[in-house]
C-alpha cells in the first residue's frame, strides 16, 4: 500500500540529519488582509547537484461535478471522487532531467506523476481524461504548480520562491528537498510548513464551527441590522433633500 | 497597493470593493423590482472564486439584508401590503418545502442539474418574453388591449368562482384566500427546484395573475422575501457552516445602498418602463445560461456543491 507523502515526509524528518534548511515565512498567519505570500525555502545542496524543492498536503478525497454531453447541450452528468494525492502540491525545480522514472513517479516530481497517482471513483473509461481535467482545475486554482525555474542558485547555496496560494487551507505541510546528484544519486531533506488562522478570521472560523447556533444567530443579526441602518441612513438624507 | 480581505469561511481572498461592487449591482436590481438577486449574485460570487456551497449560502444572508432595506424603503412609500404577503408567505413556505422533496427525489435519479438548468432556462424565456411583449406593447400604446381585456375576463371568471374572497384595499384586488397562497406554493415549489428566491417568477405572477400595481407588487414581495431570506440564512449558517459573515457583511453593506438607489429609481419609473427593463434582464440571463448549455466549457470538472 502506498505510503501518503505527509507520511514519508515525517518519517524521512525523523531520519535525516539536522540541516540548514529555513522556510520563511513559518508560520503562515492567515489574518483579516491576508492575501497570500511567498514562501521561500533556503538551503545548500551538494556540490553540482540540482535542486527541486516540493511544497505538499496531505492526501485527500475530493468531490466534484462532472460535465459532459447530452444531445448538443452541456450538463453535468453527476458526481466524481479524487482521491490518493495531496490536495496542494507546489514542485520547484526542473524533474525533466532526472533519469530515474521511478524516482519521479515514487516523490511525485512532476505533476504526470502526480496525475498518474490520483483514484478516480467511479473508475470508467474517462478516468485519465478526468485526470487531466483534476490536474487542469487545481492548475487553474493555484493549488497545483510546476515552477521550472524556481530555485534560484549561487554556488551550493539555493533558494526556492514558491507563491503561496491564499485558498489554501490552514494546516501542516510538508516541504521536502531533493538534492539531486550528478551520478544520479539522491538526497533528500525536509521540513514542515504551517499555515494558521489568527486574530478575527480565527474568531469567525471557531464560532462557526464550534458556536453554531450563535453563528446562526449572528449571520441573521448582521443582515438585519445592516439592510434596517441603511434605511435609516437613507431615510434621514431623503428627509434632508426634501 | 490593493486592499484584499480574508473571508474565512470561504477561504479566499478578495479585493475589498469585490463584493461590495456585486453587492451593490444585485441591491440595485432589488430595490427596483423586488427581486432577490438570488439568480444573479450565486453565479457572480462563484465567478470571483467563491466556493458554490458558501455562495449559495451566504447570498441568502445578503437576501435578507436587501430586503430589510428595500422593504423598509417600500413600507414607508406605503407599497406594502402585509394582508397579501402573510399569505403568499404561508403558499410559500409550503411550496418551498414540496420543492426541496422533489429536487431530492430528482437528485436520486441523476441528471437533477440538467433538468434544473433546462428549467432555468425555459421559465425565465417564457416570463421574460412575455413581459417584454406585454411592456413593449403599453409602451407603444396598448395595441393588444381587446385581446387583454378578453384574457383578463376570462381569469377574472375562473379565480372570481373561487370561495374566501377577500378584499386586499392596498392592491386595490379582491380574491380568494386560496389565489395568492396557491400562486405562492406554485412559485415555491419551482423555486426551489431552481435553488433561487423566486422574485422574478413572483413578480410577474403578481402582476399579471393577480393585477397588483407593479409598485405594491415590488414592495410585498420584498416584505415576504424577507422572511423566507432570514429563514434560510439561520439554518445555513448554524447547520451547514456555510456563510462567511465577513463576505455577507460586505455584500449586505454594497446590496443595502444598491437598494435604496434602486427604490428611488423605481419611484421615479412608470410600471411599464420597470417591467420592460426587468424583462430585458431576466431574457439576459436565459440567454446566458443558454449558451452554457451548448457552448463547451472550458473545464469538464467544478467543484461539487452548486447548481
Amino acid at each position: 500500500m502506498r505510503r501518503s507523502v505527509v507520511a514519508a515526509l515525517l518519517a524521512l524528518l525523523v531520519a535525516a540529519p539536522a540541516r540548514a534548511v529555513t522556510v520563511e515565512p513559518n508560520p503562515v498567519r492567515v489574518s483579516a488582509f491576508y492575501r497570500g505570500t511567498t514562501v521561500r525555502v533556503r538551503g545548500v545542496t551538494d556540490p553540482g547537484s540540482e535542486v527541486i524543492v516540493i511544497v505538499t498536503g496531505s492526501d485527500t478525497e475530493e468531490r466534484f461535478d462532472r460535465k459532459g454531453r447530452v444531445g448538443p447541450l452541456w450538463a453535468n452528468l453527476g458526481k466524481l471522487a479524487v482521491s490518493g494525492v495531496p490536495r496542494l502540491h507546489l514542485i520547484a525545480g526542473n524533474a525533466q532531467a532526472v533519469r530515474d522514472r521511478d524516482l519521479v513517479q515514487r516523490h511525485l516530481l512532476d505533476l504526470d506523476a502526480l496525475a498518474r497517482r490520483a483514484r478516480i471513483a467511479p473508475a470508467g473509461a474517462e478516468a485519465s481524461a478526468m485526470r487531466a481535467e483534476y490536474v487542469k482545475l487545481k492548475k487553474s486554482k493555484g493549488m497545483f504548480a510546476e515552477l521550472q525555474n524556481g530555485v534560484r542558485m549561487d554556488g551550493t547555496a539555493f533558494e526556492a520562491q514558491i507563491p503561496w496560494p491564499d485558498m489554501a487551507p490552514p494546516g501542516e505541510y510538508g516541504v521536502v528537498i531533493f538534492h539531486l546528484h550528478k551520478d544520479g544519486g539522491i538526497r533528500i531533506e525536509s521540513a514542515q510548513l504551517v499555515v494558521e488562522l489568527v486574530g478575527f478570521p480565527r474568531f469567525v472560523d471557531r464560532m462557526a464551527f464550534e458556536q453554531s447556533f450563535l453563528y446562526g444567530l449572528l449571520s441573521v443579526s448582521v443582515a438585519l441590522s445592516v439592510g434596517l441602518l441603511m434605511g435609516l441612513v437613507f431615510k434621514r438624507k431623503g428627509a434632508v433633500g426634501h | 497597493m490593493e486592499l484584499h480581505i480574508l473571508l474565512p469561511i470561504a477561504g479566499r481572498s478578495v479585493f475589498l470593493f469585490t463584493p461590495f461592487g456585486l453587492g451593490g449591482l444585485v441591491g440595485l436590481l432589488s430595490g427596483m423590482f423586488g427581486v432577490g438577486g438570488g439568480f444573479l449574485m450565486t453565479p457572480l460570487l462563484m465567478m470571483v472564486g467563491i466556493p458554490p456551497t458558501v455562495a449559495a449560502a451566504t447570498d441568502s444572508c445578503q437576501i435578507a439584508a436587501a430586503a430589510a432595506s428595500g422593504s423598509y424603503a417600500h413600507a414607508r412609500m406605503g407599497n406594502v401590503d402585509y394582508k397579501l404577503g402573510g399569505l403568499m408567505l404561508v403558499g410559500g413556505v409550503v411550496g418551498g418545502a414540496i420543492g426541496v422533496q422533489i429536487i431530492r427525489v430528482l437528485r436520486g435519479m441523476g441528471n437533477a442539474d440538467f433538468v434544473i438548468m433546462v428549467t432555468y432556462v425555459v421559465v425565465l424565456s417564457l416570463i421574460g418574453g412575455y413581459m417584454f411583449r406585454e411592456s413593449l406593447g403599453a409602451l407603444r400604446g396598448t395595441r393588444r388591449t381587446s385581446v387583454r381585456t378578453q384574457r383578463r375576463s376570462r381569469t377574472g371568471a375562473f379565480l372570481g368562482a373561487l370561495p374566501l374572497v377577500v378584499s386586499f384595499p392596498k392592491s386595490g384586488i379582491r380574491h380568494s384566500v386560496f389565489v395568492p397562497i396557491f400562486l405562492c406554493m406554485l412559485v415555491g415549489i419551482l423555486a426551489a427546484i431552481m435553488g433561487v428566491g423566486g422574485g422574478f417568477i413572483m413578480i410577474p405572477a403578481m402582476v399579471y395573475l393577480l393585477r397588483m400595481p407593479m409598485h405594491v407588487a415590488v414592495g410585498t414581495d420584498l416584505f415576504q422575501i424577507l422572511f423566507t431570506s432570514t429563514g434560510v440564512t439561520f439554518m445555513q449558517a448554524a447547520v451547514n457552516h456555510t456563510v462567511d459573515v465577513v463576505l455577507a457583511i460586505a455584500l449586505a453593506l454594497g446590496s443595502a445602498v444598491g437598494a435604496q438607489v434602486g427604490a428611488r429609481i423605481a419611484r421615479r419609473l412608470r410600471g411599464e418602463q420597470l417591467r420592460i427593463i426587468l424583462a430585458c434582464i431576466v431574457l439576459l440571463v436565459a440567454v446566458k445560461m443558454a449558451y452554457g448549455l451548448v457552448a463547451t466549457p472550458t473545464l469538464l470538472l467544478s467543484p461539487a456543491g452548486g447548481h
